[in-house]
């Protein structure tokens, strides 16, 4: 299946029209979302065993057949989503491809366009600066996904400047969710030297939430393929490194490939769902990857992270 | 520190390539803002430390090494206090003298005296200056007898100065340098003398004209020189050891001031036989006798007698040549045979000859009758004994006298064949003593101690009694009952009467006859007339006896040379060339003018220590050995004596030229060590870039 390339995407000119055309490029001719509104629906019969409820008995099939069969029903709530974008300074390197940040401000509208078409009630949180916090609270409403796109839409034309970190960001998140259990996706590219971003993430498993962490890297930062002397300035600090890249090449692949495993290890072994995404991955695949692990959720109790990219 | 090009110190500002380079390579870096890095790599504290140091550490490097250069290009010197002699620089006249003989050979801390005298010598060149006449000559002869300005050239003379094994002549060598310095035209003249300042090196007597300075430059700063030396060597044969017997008889000499103990090897051919130590004082020397045993067959011997390694070791060993005592070859003419053989004439002196009938008694023994004495070839033998022989033929007379003159001993025993009145008609030439008549004291008595003779006046200085001792109890005892009165005799000269009976009688006489000898023993070799035979005293008194006979008491050791002397050799009647070789297989040869005609050649050429070995071939071509003519090459014995004299009297400033200005400093050059540094520093920076390289940190913010 051919996707539009993320550059593509990129010169749409609203946010809205970005996501719709994710989602719908990602949908059309597939399958059905999986992610279900506030409704009970009849799944399949069961035999019934000791311990199941009487109530749940179906009395015409005991009637026709005169055994006992359990009606199964599939629970379908009205979810509530935490979207989470890492507006950070690190997320502000721009490579070959599209912007970390803003290829994450796309992913996040893609799903909040397509978990409010599905009247789950959305929040979205942005963090990176302590002084200037965005947040919105859930809501199920149509015109709420104008809210969040105009919100994701101001952080993905504007570098950000912050430095907050994520484990500060997600241990705000977590009060304000305290009431509700939902589903929080978070985009970020766990940059951050302070604390340890995937356990912060496992606080939040701990407490009942359903974690998807997007680790959104660009290509540079995974292969460093720059040449010829140069001066490498954080994006976050004001370190400055010159030297010769060609030479540190295979220490820094060495110390990237830990950080990494590092990180999908500790989502593994947290249950969290672990998505690592570059930025010239199609936004579509993206996202069918997405829905086609939540869908293996939603059918299994067992959940497993899983990355993408390479 | 002070430089011969200052303005070079000006290059001290290219330590500011590296920093402006350094800047320069900042300037040119694209900035890459990046996240990565800086999360990766920034928080590694170890990596930030390690990175800073070793930047730092490199620009330090490269800016040292721009310094050092510019300082090596401004030629850096330093001055220090001269220790070596005043010397003036300038146009001038000048001889050095340098021992090169084997004394220079002197190992004093790992360096010989005449390789610290060349390290000198080269030093004056130096500081005489480019503008000096300079000659160098050395103690033993050799050297540019002419003055000089090509300074390479004589540095080259300096460098092929060989050690020489001759003795040094200072006197001489002074002499040459005079001889030199009078046809200069320079108003400075000087002598330098780089020698030890021994007895061989500087003359006790010599007084330089007024215009001329001399300085003594000893190698050696230390008051006196040890020194161990082998200073003689003598060898005789020892016959208490058997025919083949040596003694070597070696003088050590200790010249040093202090007491030392010389441990020495002897060795005889390429075989070490006996080992010795001798103590000495400080000035002492002492003779070590050695005893060695030459192999069956064997009759010379090359000898040489070695030291420990000491400090000089060219005096440490010494040679010589010997022959063993050559074997007596006697004839008995037995004048009494018997068959039974103990009553045999002869039977006691073949068991006194050959004791045991061994093969080392040094007799060759052969027998004959007076009938058969006729064909034998009498100069085939050292010694007859004619034992109590009846009076032989004329002819035969004629031939032993005729043997006696040319050499030969013949010692005459009496017996009861011997008659007096015959012996005197026809026996003579063979007599020392005319016979009178024979004395039997037993006859008609009985036996009785009065009725025999005993010895009673031995003349125990002469060879044959030199063995006994003052009462020779193997002689006294003897008895004699029968014996023959000898005449009153003045025809023979050179007569001696060698023992006598205890009534006046004479017993043994001895006479000259030409270049032989004559001896007549007035009673007889067997039982018949004494009971001699059967006395102590009777072997030593036959060996001696026949040793004296055959006038062949001790070989003499071969010629011995010292080194530089020339040699006579012999040469044969046919010998049409000479050919010698020394210890180092050289081979020197004597053919044409120099040996035709002549008995005698003049071999010169003994440059090295050593034994020599002559052979010669005759017209045939064929090549004869000739052991006899092997001889030993050896230093001259106070060769070794390295006290140090005072050169006070000797040393005087010449009449000094004008403008003439003495350097007491001297200029140590420094570039040559901080280029060293310069290469070190070099090294260090090529490595550490390479493990910047490798950990791929190069500069740092």
């Amino acid at each position: 299946m051919a996707f539009l390339a993320p550059i593509a995407i990129a010169k749409l000119e609203t946010l809205a029209l970005r996501a719709k055309v994710i989602v719908e490029g990602a949908l059309t001719g597939s399958h059905r979302a999986k992610l279900r509104g506030s409704s009970v629906e009849f799944a399949e019969h069961k035999e019934y065993s000791q311990g199941d409820e009487i109530r749940h008995v179906d009395w015409k099939v005991l009637g026709k057949a005169d055994r006992y069969y359990i009606k199964q029903f599939e629970q379908e709530s009205e979810l509530t989503c935490y979207l989470v974008l890492d507006a950070s300074a690190s997320m502000n390197y721009v490579g070959r491809s599209l912007g970390k940040r803003e290829y994450a401000c796309n992913l996040i509208g893609a799903l909040a366009y397509l978990l409010v078409g599905q009247r789950d009630r959305v929040g979205l949180s942005i963090f990176g600066d302590a002084r200037n916090v965005r947040w919105a609270q859930p809501k199920a409403k149509a015109d709420h996904l104008r809210t969040l796109l105009a919100m994701l839409e101001e952080v993905s034309d504007s570098p950000q400047v912050g430095d907050e970190v994520l484990s500060s960001a997600l241990e705000r998140l977590a009060e304000l969710a305290r009431k509700r259990r939902g589903l929080i996706i978070v985009a970020s590219d766990l940059f951050e030297t302070e604390g340890d971003a995937p356990s912060v993430l496992g606080h939040l498993r701990a407490r009942g939430h359903d974690v998807v962490l997007f680790h959104t890297l660009d290509r540079d930062e995974l292969d460093f393929p720059f040449e010829g002397l140069s001066i490498f300035e954080s994006l976050e600090g004001d370190g400055r490194l010159l030297v010769d890249p060609a030479s540190i090449r295979r220490i820094y692949q060495e110390k990237m490939k830990g950080f990494l495993e590092h990180c999908e290890q500790q989502c593994l072994s947290q249950g969290i769902e672990y998505h690592r995404v570059c930025t010239d991955q199609p936004f579509e695949e993206v996202l069918l990857g997405f829905l086609a692990e939540r869908a293996g959720v939603a059918g299994s109790s067992s959940q497993r992270p899983r990355g993408q990219a390479t | 520190m002070s430089f011969l090009s200052p303005l070079m110190l000006l290059g001290l500002l290219g330590a500011m390539i590296p920093i402006a380079i350094h800047l320069q390579g900042r300037r040119k870096a694209k900035v890459v803002p990046f996240a990565a890095l800086d999360f990766l790599l920034g928080t590694d504290k170890r990596i930030a430390k390690r990175l800073m140091f070793r930047q730092v550490l490199l620009l330090a490097f490269r800016m040292l090494i721009c310094m050092v250069a510019a300082i090596i290009l401004a030629r850096p010197y330093t001055s220090c206090r001269s220790l070596g002699p005043k010397v003036a620089q300038g146009p001038q006249a000048a001889v050095l003298i340098i021992d090169n003989s084997a004394a220079a050979g002197y190992e004093l801390d790992g360096q010989t005296l005449l390789s610290r005298s060349l390290e000198s010598a080269s030093q004056l060149l130096v500081q005489l200056g480019p503008e000096a006449d300079v000659a160098v000559l050395t103690t033993t002869g050799g050297g540019k007898e002419e003055l000089s300005r090509d300074h390479l050239g004589l540095r080259e003379t300096l460098n092929s100065t060989p050690l020489s094994y001759r003795k040094a002549r200072g006197d001489q060598a002074l002499q040459r340098a005079l001889a030199l310095l009078a046809g200069a035209g320079h108003e400075r003249k000087s002598i330098f003398l780089l020698v030890a300042p021994t007895e061989a090196t500087l003359p006790t007597a010599f007084e330089a004209p007024a215009d001329i300075g001399v300085r003594v430059l000893s190698p050696s700063k230390k008051a006196s020189l040890e020194n161990l030396a082998v200073t003689d060597l003598e060898v005789s044969t020892d016959t208490s050891i058997g025919s083949r017997g040596l003694r070597i008889t070696a003088r050590v000499s200790n010249f040093g001031d202090t007491a030392q103990v010389a441990h020495l090897s002897l060795r005889v051919g390429d075989e070490i036989v006996a080992r010795g130590e001798v103590s000495l004082a400080p000035h002492e020397s002492k003779n070590k006798r050695f005893s060695a045993s030459l192999s069956e067959g064997v009759r010379t011997a090359e000898i040489q007698v070695e030291l420990q390694d000491d400090a000089l070791e060219a005096d440490n060993i010494r040679y010589v040549v010997a022959n063993a005592r050559d074997e007596v070859s006697v004839l008995l003419v037995n004048g009494d045979a018997r068959a039974v053989r103990h009553e045999d004439e002869l039977y006691y002196v073949e068991a006194a000859l050959r004791p045991g009938d061994r093969s080392d008694s040094g007799t060759i023994i052969a027998r004959a009758t007076p009938e058969n004495l006729g064909p034998l070839t009498l100069s085939d033998y050292d010694v007859i004994i004619l034992a109590n022989v009846p009076v032989l033929p004329g002819a035969q007379v004629r031939a032993l006298s005729e043997w006696v003159l040319a050499g030969g001993g013949l010692l005459v025993s009496m017996g009861d064949s011997v008659d007096a009145d015959r012996y005197n008609r026809s026996m003579g030439p063979l007599l020392a003593q005319e016979l009178r008549s024979a004395l039997d004291l037993r006859r008609g008595r009985k036996r009785s101690p009065q009725a025999e003779l005993r010895l009673s006046k031995l003349e125990l200085e002469h060879p044959v009694f030199s063995v006994f001792a003052k009462d020779a109890p193997g002689l006294y005892s003897a008895s004699f009952w029968q014996v023959m009165l000898l005449g009153p005799t003045t025809s023979v000269k050179n007569r001696r009467v060698l023992a006598r009976f205890d009534n006046g009688a004479a017993a043994l006489v001895e006479a000259r006859q030409g270049k032989g000898t004559l001896m007549l023993l007035s009673s007889t070799l067997d039982r018949d007339w004494n009971n001699l035979a059967i006395h102590p005293g009777f072997l030593p008194f036959l060996q001696q006896s026949v040793r004296h006979l055959a006038s062949k008491p001790l070989q003499r050791a071969n010629q011995q040379v010292l080194v530089g002397d020339y040699v006579p050799i012999d040469i044969g009647a046919g010998d049409v060339r000479i050919e010698i070789a020394g210890p180092g297989r050289e081979r020197m040869v004597l053919e044409g003018d120099k040996i035709e005609g002549h008995k005698s050649a003049r071999l010169d050429g003994i440059e090295v220590p050593g034994l020599y070995h002559v052979s010669s071939v005759d017209g045939s071509g064929a090549i004869k050995a000739r052991p006899e003519a092997t001889f030993a090459a050896n230093l001259d014995p106070t060769l070794g004596d390295l006290t140090l004299k005072a050169t006070n009297s000797l040393e005087r400033d010449g009449t000094r030229g004008e403008g003439e200005q003495a350097t007491p400093s001297r200029r140590i050059e420094l570039w040559h060590s901080i280029a060293a540094l310069l290469l070190l520093l070099l090294l260090l920076e090529s490595c550490l870039s390479l493990v910047g390289r490798r950990t791929g940190l190069v500069r740092d913010s």
